[in-house]
């Protein structure tokens, strides 16, 4: 489905991606770990155009996107739940989530609301208060169905489990599942790595700027080097 | 003669209320100060003049002839002076502001190259018609503006309230690369602030014309700076508190020009200002130091 082939993208003079390929199959979930600074962000920010690569190709469904702005790759059916959920903190929780929709001009976006706040009966309660004034775990709910109403077909997410306290860490994951069952494709950048393995088919693990090491999470998780260096087990 | 007073200083407060939204709307999305809307304000008054005096056709089509001109040097602004400093990368905040400035000095010039340094009679074909309303004397002219101004901020918070481009402008102005991933068109939104900024100015110098029955080119100089004042005062980028800033600077004007010494007058918004500031330092409305907003 998300093709991603020997992408270059720079900060400035600072290359962040160097050759990076990665592919991401219709209706998987596919896991990206990596130390801070690898490149992760900057990785997601390319598909969803925030960045343009300097080199390289990202098709997506067979068509090219890479470069094209952002507004255009959320259209043919990529939304980013950014690093730290990028709440708007001035509108309104009912309001961000109308934004999520912004680019749809389906009559379908009323009843995809009332079924997002009945998943997310957290966010039919605070409807009415300002984005800026929910909780760290709250503001990623509400990030997640933000980005679920614009009904993507490839779904990106951060870091999503940042911070936040161990329970909310399983509900996130347990809500990834839940989307993921409900036929999106996911393509997850996680530090919580052992979860993230358990849920996705396929894991990449970047470092500085390249692609060290990939394929099946169930064979990976045996990998001694992963083990040693991101699970903690010697 | 008190509310007559109120009602004068209602009728000013309301143009400069226009004038510091043209403002604040720009610096909510740019987060820089358009240093040339009181030249664009000034010219809109002087389209106006042309339109009333000059070919003696309606106030509508002055208004609307404002609109246009001023709208399309909006659009001309934010293409040649604002976006390629936008696009270029490692430009900061401080180049578009100096890009401002720059287009402000040439509207002057040019101001001044084409319609000269004096006044302009600036002539509403009822100036003269007044009535009275409960043993207060409004005149025509006054409830015109109140009108225009009225309906335009009303119509302006309504848009931003409840449309759904006015949610994306909203959005647009707390954080520009969120509204880019939530798929609003950034650049078009920043050209229609732009530009709606523009012709709010434009329609506020026909207005001006209508207030003071003269215009000359330095209007837009004198208003350039009150309405600055009255958004540092508002809260800087706070829509609610340009309207609020506007009004309670008109009618302070007013009655210290009514009451107390008229040489005052212009010291009076800078006055306020500085209690203002003194007291709460982000202004009436305003959220937090322009830096911290993020
Ligand atoms: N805006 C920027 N300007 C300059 N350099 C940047 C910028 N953003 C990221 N970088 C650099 O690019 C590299 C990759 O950053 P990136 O944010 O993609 O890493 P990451 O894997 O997401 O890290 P983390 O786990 O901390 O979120 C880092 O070296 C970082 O310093
Ligand atoms: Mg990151």
């Amino acid at each position: 489905m998300l093709e991603v082939r020997e992408v270059e993208t720079f900060h400035g003079d600072i290359q962040a991606l160097k050759g990076v390929s990665v592919s991401v199959p219709e209706k998987s979930i596919v896991s990206i770990i990596g130390a801070n600074g690898a490149g992760k962000t900057t990785l997601l920010r390319t598909i969803a155009g925030a960045l343009a690569p300097r080199s390289g190709t990202v098709s997506f469904l067979g068509e090219p996107i890479a470069g094209l702005p952002p507004h255009r790759i959320l259209r043919r059916g990529i939304a980013l739940v950014p690093e730290g959920r990028a709440i708007l903190a001035r509108l309104t929780v009912r309001e961000n989530l109308e934004m999520g929709a912004f680019v749809r001009k389906d009559p379908g976006v009323a009843a995809d609301m009332e079924r997002l706040m009945d998943r997310f009966p957290i966010l039919r309660e605070r409807q009415g208060q300002l984005g800026g004034s929910l909780s760290g775990g709250e503001q990623q709910m509400l990030a997640i169905a933000r980005a679920l109403m614009s009904s993507p077909r490839l779904l990106l997410l951060d870091e999503p489990t940042l911070g936040l306290a161990p329970l909310v860490v399983s509900e996130i994951f347990r809500t990834i599942r839940q989307i993921h069952a409900a036929g999106t494709t996911v393509l997850l950048v996680e530090q919580n790595v052992k979860q993230a393995m358990k849920v996705s088919s396929c894991t990449y693990v970047l470092e500085t700027g390249r692609i060290v090491l990939s394929g099946p999470s169930a064979e990976l998780l045996e990998e001694p080097r992963i083990k040693a260096s991101y699970l903690g087990q010697g | 003669m008190f509310l007559e007073q109120l009602v004068n200083g209602v009728t000013l407060g309301s143009i400069y209320a226009i004038v510091a939204l043209g403002y604040t709307l720009v610096f909510g999305v740019l987060d820089i100060i358009n240093m040339a809307h009181g030249e664009i304000f000034m010219f809109g008054a002087f389209v106006g003049m042309l339109i009333v005096s000059k070919a003696g056709a309606p106030l509508p089509v002055a208004f609307l002839g404002a609109i246009v001109v001023t709208g399309a040097m909006g659009l001309l602004l934010e293409r040649f002076a604002l976006r390629p400093l936008r696009k270029a990368p490692g430009v900061s905040n401080l180049s578009s502001l100096i890009s401002t400035i720059g287009v402000s000095i040439l509207l002057e010039n040019v101001a001044q190259k084409v319609f000269g340094a004096g006044n302009h009679l600036f002539e509403t074909p009822f100036a003269e018609i007044r009535f009275r309303v409960g043993g207060v004397t409004v005149y025509l002219v006054q409830a015109l503006i109140l009108f225009v101004s009225l309906a335009l901020m009303t119509g302006l918070a309504l848009w931003l309230a409840r449309t759904r481009t006015g949610r994306a402008l909203r959005a647009t102005a707390e954080n520009l690369a969120t509204a880019g991933l939530l798929g609003v068109d950034t650049n078009l939104m920043i050209t229609a602030t732009v530009v709606i900024a523009s012709a709010m100015g434009g329609v506020a110098g026909v207005l001006v014309g209508m207030a003071f029955n003269y215009i000359n080119n330095q209007i837009g100089l004198s208003m350039g700076l009150k309405g600055l004042a009255i958004i540092i005062f508002g809260g800087m980028g706070s829509v609610y508190g340009a309207m609020a800033g506007g009004l309670i600077l008109g009618i302070a004007e007013t009655l210290v020009v009514a009451y107390g010494d008229s040489g005052y007058r212009d010291s009076i918004a800078f006055l306020t200002i500085i209690v203002v500031l003194l007291i709460r330092p982000q202004g009436l409305f305003g959220q937090a130091a322009p830096g911290m907003r993020r």
